[in-house]
């Protein structure tokens, strides 16, 4: 059996984020934290790294999670899972710029968001 | 005119002259023209007709002396002589007037010394003549002195030249006064038959004195009329004494040219150029009139169209310029330009388009104009500064009117500084309404979203599984909704969605929903491409929910196989078709479906026929089919 995901969740609406975090662990995940804010989320990953992060690209704060992603990419090599409401065209270029990487439209479920994770680890 | 002799003098009367000078004289002579026409003759010796010139032999001589006469007729004075063979002399005399040679006075045949018999009796023997009779000729030839002979040559010479000269004289006067005739009668011919009117006045009286027939058809009298009528009855200018004061100024001036108006019988009005004469030893007017009706109509024309397009010109909105192309400065410029310029017209007059132009240098500009008339036209929008220094947006419309051989270089600045304003403005806030409205559709589907999160929360907490599964129903149809909002953020228009896109990934999503019961189950679709306003899209994926998720929820139960096929399509401009059916389950053959009481048939029929105002079918078969029909024209546009 492999060893559990740490997972670090980073999304501002406070019910989504309790939505996708029960349903995940439902699905055998552990969440290590859930986050609201990029800058928080960097932070975080300095003090406690995650194997992987599920990133909302519109965060609270002044920091975008796609901005958020390229401060942890220098330092984590992590894969990274994009929600965001709006379109590919909106951000495929700079996310694709960062490496490996999953983009899904929301809403996003705990079941699609748990396929993704399972796709992402190969 | 070439005269020959014969036209000069009487020959007649000349011969008659002769023939009696000969009586006192006897003395041959004869008038030979330079064509050897013999005008007169008399008196030939018979020594010569009947001996010297019947003998070829002799006649050689007689030849020579001819020729050498003839040669020598240049050197005549008064007469060039020649002493032939024979011993009798021959004499020329040249009839020149005025330095013309008309031809020859010739006289000969006698001896200036007796003749020596025995010569003639030598002669007699060498050529065979009949002696006696040839001396007897020869006796009779007239024995003549220098002094006689040079006597009747200036005589006749002197005679020949009179006659002749007032023969000339008489003849060229003859021939001036036939030109004379000749060009009187021309002249009467042009004045009575061109179109301009004539007429000759008496400068004293005013009395009309002749006319042409012009000047009768034009004033509508007869010929007799007007000759009894004086300048003053037919010129329409009233004041009889301003008349005479014209009258008087042509006598004085000695001609005139200029614009009158004449009366005629009917007393209408005729308009005419005058062109009079003053003859001051006659003391007579000679006029000529001509008909300028059609000009001054012609002209009152051009006059009021020009006073027409001169206003259009002045009142044009916009302003108006008539550039040199050749330096760029107005040649003519309307009020218009000036005042949204801001300059007075003398001092826009003098201004270069280089003092106007922004955007464009002199060089720049030229070079422009120069294209411009190639093409002929060109229309752009530029920047002009004003007096002010304000800078105005201008459209130009420039074009090339060609007129002959010249160009008239038009422009046409219309200021739409205003215009580009508000456009900007309108812009602005259409792109901010834009922005508006997408982040409006981009936070009704996040709130959806959380509305679905805050479901499933509830129904997680709640621990029972049917709370679960009308929490998850009811999540689908908020994320159905909610997936239009997103298409509509994403849409060009934020109007419309594409149909097709919509039902495939509304599928998707319920396809992921329900993966395991619909693992062995294949799903066929056929999706006409069609916009859709959201009023329309919101019920058709509601519907196209209810239909999958009760197909997935109760068709294939325990892991059935089948299939789903699902098609929309246009079938008039107005209505469209969704067809659902399914190879599962079915239904009992009594089943009622207008009757059933669950949430998701009431929900289809509700949204087909109460907000589409549609139809819902639905027919048992080897499954079930759903045809639902429904117009997508009942909701405009509202962005």
């Amino acid at each position: 059996m492999r060893k559990p995901l740490s997972l670090l969740l980073v999304e501002d609406e406070a019910l989504i984020a309790l939505n996708l975090k029960i349903g995940l662990e439902r699905a055998g995940f552990a969440v290590n934290a859930v986050l609201a804010t990029g800058e928080k989320a960097v932070e975080r990953m300095d003090q406690e790294p995650a194997d992987l992060i599920v990133m909302d690209i519109r965060l609270a704060g002044t920091m975008t999670g796609i901005e958020a992603a390229r401060r942890i990419r220098n330092r984590h090599p992590v894969p990274i899972i994009f929600m965001t409401g709006f379109t590919r065209e909106d951000y495929g270029p700079e996310i694709d710029e960062l490496g490996p990487s999953l983009l899904l439209n929301k809403p996003v479920t705990s079941e699609s968001l748990a396929n993704a994770i399972e796709e992402i680890r190969g | 005119m070439a005269y020959k002799l014969a036209d000069l003098i009487d020959i007649e009367q000349f011969q008659h002259l002769q023939d009696r000078l000969n009586a006192i004289y006897s003395f041959p002579s004869a008038i030979i023209d330079n064509d050897g026409v013999i005008l007169t003759a008399t008196a030939w010796q018979d020594a010569c007709t009947k001996f010297h010139r019947l003998n070829p032999e002799c006649e050689v001589e007689c030849l020579k002396s001819d020729r050498y006469i003839l040669d020598h007729l240049s050197e005549a004075n008064p007469a060039v002589s020649y002493r032939c063979p024979h011993g009798l002399v021959d004499n020329a005399t040249p009839i020149i007037i005025e330095g013309i040679h008309y031809g020859n006075f010739f006289t000969g045949q006698f001896f200036l010394e007796p003749p020596d018999l025995d010569f003639f009796a030598r002669q007699a023997r060498r050529y065979g003549f009949d002696e006696a009779a040839y001396l007897e000729a020869i006796r009779k030839v007239p024995i003549w002195t220098r002094d006689q002979l040079e006597h009747y040559l200036y005589f006749i010479k002197g005679l020949i030249e009179i006659i002749t000269e007032s023969g000339l004289k008489k003849l060229r006067e003859i021939e001036a006064r036939k030109k004379i005739e000749a060009s009187e009668a021309r002249a009467d011919v042009v004045i009575q038959k061109m179109l301009d009117g004539f007429w000759m006045v008496a400068a004293d009286s005013g009395r009309i004195l002749d006319v042409n027939d012009s000047m009768c058809a034009m004033l509508g009298y007869t010929r007799e009329d007007l000759l009894a009528l004086s300048v003053a009855d037919i010129d329409a200018i009233d004041d009889s004494d301003e008349v005479a004061r014209r009258m008087e100024k042509i006598a004085s001036e000695g001609s005139a040219l200029f614009e009158s108006r004449f009366r005629r019988k009917d007393g209408s009005l005729l308009d005419v150029d005058i062109s009079v004469t003053y003859i001051r030893d006659q003391n007579l007017f000679f006029g000529f009139h001509h008909d300028n009706t059609a000009r001054k109509a012609a002209e009152a024309a051009s006059r009021e169209s020009e006073d027409r397009y001169r206003t259009l010109f002045e009142q044009s909105p916009d302003g108006v310029v008539i550039l040199d192309p050749a330096t760029a400065r107005p040649l003519e410029f309307n009020e218009q330009v000036c005042r949204q310029l801001g300059y007075g017209r003398e001092e826009f007059a003098r201004l270069s388009l280089a003092d106007i132009e922004v955007i464009e240098s002199l060089e720049e500009s030229l070079r422009h104009i120069k294209k411009i008339i190639e093409t002929g036209h060109d229309e752009f929008e530029t920047k002009q500064r004003t007096k002010q220094g304000e800078i105005l947006d201008v459209l130009v419309i420039a074009q090339v009117i060609r007129s002959g051989e010249a160009s008239i270089f038009h422009c046409i600045w219309r200021d739409i500084t205003e215009r580009k304003r508000v456009d900007a403005r309108l812009k602005k806030s259409l792109a901010e309404k834009e922005t508006l409205l997408r982040e409006l559709y981009h936070r009704t589907k996040n709130n959806m979203n959380v509305i679905g999160s805050m479901l499933e929360l509830q129904a997680a907490y709640s621990g029972v599984p049917a709370v679960e599964a009308m929490a998850r129903d009811t999540e689908r149809r908020i994320r159905a909704m909610s997936l239009v909002h997103q298409m509509l953020y994403q849409s060009k228009d934020l109007s419309h969605v594409s149909l097709r896109q919509y039902i495939n990934e509304l599928l998707s999503l319920l396809l992921h929903g329900y993966s395991t019961e619909t693992r062995d189950i294949r799903l066929e679709t056929e999706i006409e491409d069609i916009e859709a306003v959201i009023d329309t899209a919101i019920p058709c994926g509601l519907i196209l929910n209810e239909l999958v998720s009760n197909c997935f929820k109760h068709a294939f139960p325990e892991g059935r196989p089948g299939s789903v096929r699902i098609r929309l399509s246009r079938v008039d401009p107005l209505t469209l078709e969704l067809v659902f059916s399914d190879d599962g389950v079915g239904v009992a053959p009594e089943f009622e479906y207008r009757k059933q009481n669950s949430l998701g048939f009431q929900t289809i029929i509700g949204l087909a026929e109460h907000q589409l105002q549609g139809h819902a079918g639905f027919e048992i078969d080897n499954g079930v089919t759903w045809r639902i029909r429904f117009s997508d024209q009942l909701y405009a546009a509202r962005v």
